[in-house]
């Protein structure tokens, strides 16, 4: 047998082994930077404290928040409770230990529902807002 | 004879071949890996700034409410409660506030004369303000925006309102959050 062909057959196969598992290993990496919670929390903190601002009282708001709503399911995480407002600031948790929290400055009452997708909702899920007059 | 060549150049490619698998490739590797890494982070982790969005929604909602407080019920700063009035909470403008709002009153008919500044938030942030508008850079300070507006009471005044709102409002990262 050539000892020496099979020594150069060998080195390209792990050559080749050896990109695709680094190639792989980086669209791992930018596919889960991209999926990640952090930027979709600040996202949707920051738009829904400056809908609030902007809202005057009766408004009703509805906001999908499908994106959202896929991350926390990927993190098993309670969708009732990824949104929450309290004490004038939106806290958004998508991710597992931390949190991004926003405030806003309109004094007023807010009453939140989640409404999961359903067919009702084209699959979709909202953030149901109703801004109310603070008595 | 030409069997001999090809062996011949085999054996010299054998021989000078470049190793595939060498300490350059590797370090090609890392280098392309650390670029798309660093890249990467960059960009997902990037901030998203509304600061400027959010100081022209309380200088439109506060031009709304004094338009309303002085044309409707003849109100002015003095005599009513600019946080009960304007539906802002009153304790995100007390210490340590990322909000800042001045108002300043010109009355152009009549007795002519100037009231205020009406100043409410954080003071330290109208400093800030006029840094920013003078830096060519200075990305940490927080956005102003500065609104006239004309208003016209019932006796038939016109009062020229200066409202600077500031917002150094950046949001924060917190461990815990509610519930899991």
């Amino acid at each position: 047998m050539n000892k020496k062909g099979d020594e150069i057959l060998f080195e390209q196969i792990i050559f080749i082994v050896l990109n695709l598992v680094f190639f792989l290993l980086l669209l791992a990496f930018v596919f889960n930077s991209a999926s990640g919670a952090f930027v979709t929390e600040q996202f949707y903190a920051k738009e829904i404290a400056l809908l609030i601002d902007t809202a005057e009282p009766g408004t009703m708001i509805s906001l999908d928040i499908t994106d959202a709503y896929n991350i926390a399911k990927n993190n098993n995480l309670d969708i009732q409770n990824i949104i929450n407002i309290e004490n004038s600031d939106v806290i958004v948790k998508l991710g597992g230990s931390r949190a991004y929290v926003f405030r806003f400055f309109n004094d007023v009452k807010i009453e939140k529902t989640i409404r999961p997708p359903s067919l009702e909702t084209d699959d979709k899920t909202f953030l149901d807002l109703f801004i109310k007059e603070k008595s | 004879m030409k069997t001999n060549k090809v062996i011949l150049n085999k054996k010299v490619y054998l021989s000078k071949r470049a190793n595939l698998l060498s300490i350059w490739w590797f370090a090609i590797l890392a280098l392309i890996g650390t670029a798309i890494v660093i890249a990467t982070a960059v960009f997902y982790s990037s901030h998203i700034d509304v600061r400027k969005a959010e100081s022209e929604i309380l200088a439109n909602n506060i031009a709304k409410c004094l338009n309303v407080q002085i044309v409707e019920n003849e109100k002015f700063l003095d005599s009513f409660d600019i946080f009960k009035e304007c539906r802002l909470n009153k304790e995100v403008f007390e210490k340590g506030s990322v909000y800042f709002i001045s108002i300043i009153a010109t009355k152009q008919t009549g007795n002519t004369g100037e009231s205020g500044p009406y100043k409410f938030g954080n003071n330290a942030l109208e400093i800030d303000c006029k840094i920013k508008k003078e830096a060519k850079s200075a990305e940490k300070y927080p956005d102003c925006t500065q609104k006239l507006a004309e208003v016209y009471t019932m006796k038939g005044d016109r009062i020229l309102l200066t409202i600077l709102a500031v917002s150094n409002n950046d949001g924060r990262d917190v461990s815990g959050g509610k519930d899991e």
